[in-house]
């Protein structure tokens, strides 16, 4: 069974997804995949701040990061 | 002479190696951006210089900073020119990324990249590795150092890597480098790498990247059993904490509440014991001198001057020392996040935080570390609104108003009345700032509010030794201020308050009192102070203190310095008094007077070397020019307002 697609903003606090997809208009690209980030790798949701941005990820087992709402919104999950 | 490159990702602590190598003291932190700029050292006793560069993660670059890194490994840094090697250094908390920037650059500069695996500090993780395997498939040599091991030991294992590892050559990139054009802007020589430096499209660019990333993780699948090299559960729990929507914010605010009310409370007796001492020595130089000019120089002038400078110097030690033990322990990255939705409305971007904290200090290395910024409109709006967060400078001069003019007592039970006004006195400034950023964000900086990324370092520990250092070596800059600049113009603001003299037909049927007071309105500073009177009037200054804010112009500290030379020449009594004493036995002085004074200080740009950075990072005179008036204007208005409120 495979899971339908959604953008990071909307995973929920505690959720562990996948990335399919980086889509156009990212800001953040290269310093996203400097940082080691890729499609298939897997993200958990750790917290969220007031008013549910920035968005706190962590990746791997040492990686975290903040990413605001917007942003998130580009990123494809599973 | 030969030239070392460090480089690597943020945080990774290249600072640390380097200060640890050339003996220098470059600032560390644990949070990405400290390092802006290329920093130079020797390595004892060699022809070696190693040149510390800021954090890139790959070769594009999407700020100043980063495109500083790029520029120098081009070889086009005028600050640094030519060089002789390359070293990675390698994080292991974020390891896969240090080893595919250093494949990336491998591609440009071929074997003359060598890689130091730093921060090491569990032994699992190096036994976890096969190292001999890692160097064969990176093709690349590595030293790795522990953080077991001695500073000494590992001073003298990376000295003697790089010393080995060095070419006799130049090292040059040996195919061009290729950037999106998004990264065009942040360059400071284009004209120099015209040849070096291609434009592509950004998804050429990032496939080329994400190759790398790759070929890192296949490399290190092969050499590691276990990938995960740091597991970082601490951290994972405490942010669960600190990032709380809720908890986290209250966090926030107890934190940076208590680092104000430590820095108020805590320096009072220190303070007092260091103004007791200065004044009885005062008094004991000056009981061994005869009456006369040379006596009121150094009574008057130099220790009311000076001396009324250095009292302060406990509360300038615990600041840094608080500062240090924050900044090393990984939060700032997360007040960052905490404040972006805020810092957002205004505007701005949470990275914006980061400056505004080291402004908490001084606005010139704060103003460097805009660099950061990458989007330029934000950046420059940041930038003009740095110099009002409150600047320990100002620290002086709001020590002296609070503590003898706002009444201490306690409120629920908890808070100071004194501390409190000290607290609000530190986030008048930071909102302010904040307006006026979105004011310029309205107007001359118009644009969209760009994205907000950050990565938030693994928590540490703080050492106390480090924090210790820092405060040492503030102080210690504090204390030089005093005994040079302050000391110069103590002197300087002597001379113009005690000449010309009065003549004898000008004394005729006066008492003592009153040829004091007249020789004082008579001299150069006096008529100074009557003639700018009119201006200040307003604000309910008289011309002392009309005369100590033009002095302040110059570095805020001389207005404690001038005011308490002039307040020793107007004194009649043989006792004397310190300036707190002096200010509140003067009738004019009073509550009113007090805040509007705070106001003015808290918004006026008093300080020439700000000016001086500002006009360095913009490469105009048009900004500094332009700060100057908006903060002038913004001072005298306020100032104005809060007396006429309160009187």
């Amino acid at each position: 069974m495979t899971k339908r697609t959604r953008s990071l903003d909307k995973v929920k606090i505690g959720e562990t997804v996948k990335i399919i997809r980086i889509n156009e208009g990212f800001h953040n690209h290269s310093t996203v995949i400097g940082i080691g980030i890729m499609p298939g790798d897997t993200l958990e949701v750790t917290s969220k701040a007031l008013l549910g941005s920035p968005i706190t990820i962590k990746h791997g087992e040492s990686n975290f990061l903040a990413i605001r709402k917007f942003e998130a919104s580009f990123i494809e999950v599973e | 002479m030969q030239n070392a490159l460090l480089v690597g990702c943020p945080n990774a602590g290249k600072s640390s190696l380097f200060n640890l190598i050339t003996g220098l003291e470059r600032k560390v932190s644990n949070y990405s951006g400290i390092t802006v700029d290329s920093g130079v050292g020797l390595v004892p006793n060699t022809e070696i210089q190693i040149v510390d560069l800021p954090g890139i993660y790959n070769l594009v670059p999407t700020s100043i900073d980063e495109a500083i890194s790029v520029e120098t490994l081009i070889g086009v840094n005028p600050q640094i020119g030519a060089y002789q090697g390359i070293y990675v250094v390698a994080d292991f908390s974020r390891f896969e990324s240090s080893i595919a920037l250093a494949l990336s650059l491998k591609n440009h500069f071929g074997d003359k990249v060598k890689v130091i695996v730093n921060k090491s500090d569990l032994i699992a993780d190096l036994k976890n590795i096969n190292w001999d395997l890692l160097e064969q498939k990176l093709g690349l040599k590595v030293l790795r150092i522990s953080a077991l091991e001695e500073n000494a030991e590992v001073k003298r294992k990376v000295t003697d890597f790089i010393k080995n590892s060095l070419e006799t050559t130049e090292v040059k990139p040996n195919n061009v480098i290729c950037v999106p054009n998004s990264s065009e802007e942040h360059f400071l020589w284009r004209e120099a790498h015209k040849d070096l430096i291609q434009l592509q499209s950004t998804h050429t660019v990032l496939d080329a990247n994400t190759k790398y990333l790759i070929a890192a993780r296949e490399i290190l699948n092969s050499v590691a059993e276990n990938k995960d090299f740091y597991n970082a559960k601490t951290t994972y729990k405490i942010d669960k904490v600190l990032l709380h929507p809720l908890w986290g914010s209250i966090a926030f605010l107890v934190i940076f509440y208590l680092i104000f009310h430590a820095l108020y409370t805590w320096s009072g007796p220190a303070m007092e014991w260091i103004e007791g001492a200065v004044t009885q020595l005062g008094d004991l130089v000056g009981n061994q001198m005869p009456e006369g000019m040379a006596k009121s120089l150094v009574v008057d002038g130099i220790f009311a001057g000076v001396g009324g400078v250095v009292v302060f110097l406990p509360q300038i030690m615990i600041l840094f020392f608080l500062m240090s033990l924050l900044e090393q322990s990984g939060y700032i990255a997360r007040a960052a996040v905490l404040t972006d939705r805020l810092m957002g409305f205004f505007g701005l971007n949470g990275k914006a935080f980061l400056p505004f904290m080291s402004g908490f200090a001084c606005s010139i290395p704060a103003i460097m570390s805009t660099r950061t910024i990458s989007d330029r409109r934000e950046r420059m709006a940041t930038l003009l609104v740095i110099p009002l967060i409150t600047c320990s400078a100002r620290l002086p001069v709001y020590v002296l108003l609070i503590g003898t003019f706002i009444p201490s007592y306690t409120i629920m039970g908890i808070l100071n009345s004194q501390a409190l006004a000290f607290f609000f006195m530190y986030f008048l400034g930071t909102i302010v700032a904040l307006v006026m950023a979105k004011i310029f964000r309205l107007s001359m900086f118009k644009g969209e509010t760009k994205s907000f990324f950050i990565e938030m370092p693994i928590y540490l520990r703080p050492r106390l030794k480090l924090a210790f250092k820092q405060m040492y070596r503030q102080g210690l800059i504090f204390l030089k201020k005093a005994g040079t600049i302050i000391f110069l113009l103590s002197i300087v603001i002597w001379v113009l308050s005690t000449f010309p003299r009065l003549d004898e037909a000008q004394m005729q049927n006066l008492d003592e009192g009153q040829i004091t007071a007249m020789q004082l309105e008579n001299s150069y500073m006096g008529k100074m102070g009557k003639l700018i009177e009119p201006v200040i009037k307003p604000l309910g200054y008289d011309w002392k203190i009309g005369v100590g804010l033009l002095i302040a112009f110059g570095a805020r500290e001389l207005f404690v310095a001038g005011l308490g030379t002039i307040y020793a020449l107007g004194e009649v009594t043989e006792e004397s008094l310190t300036l707190r004493e002096h200010l509140s036995s003067d009738p004019h002085f009073n509550l009113a007077v007090a805040w509007s004074l705070l106001i003015f200080f808290a918004f006026a740009c008093q300080c020439m070397s700000t000016l001086a950075i500002v006009k360095k990072e913009t490469q105009s005179w048009k900004w500094p020019f332009f700060m100057f008036i908006y903060m002038t204007i913004l001072a005298y208005v306020g100032a104005f307002l809060t007396y006429r409120i309160l009187v």
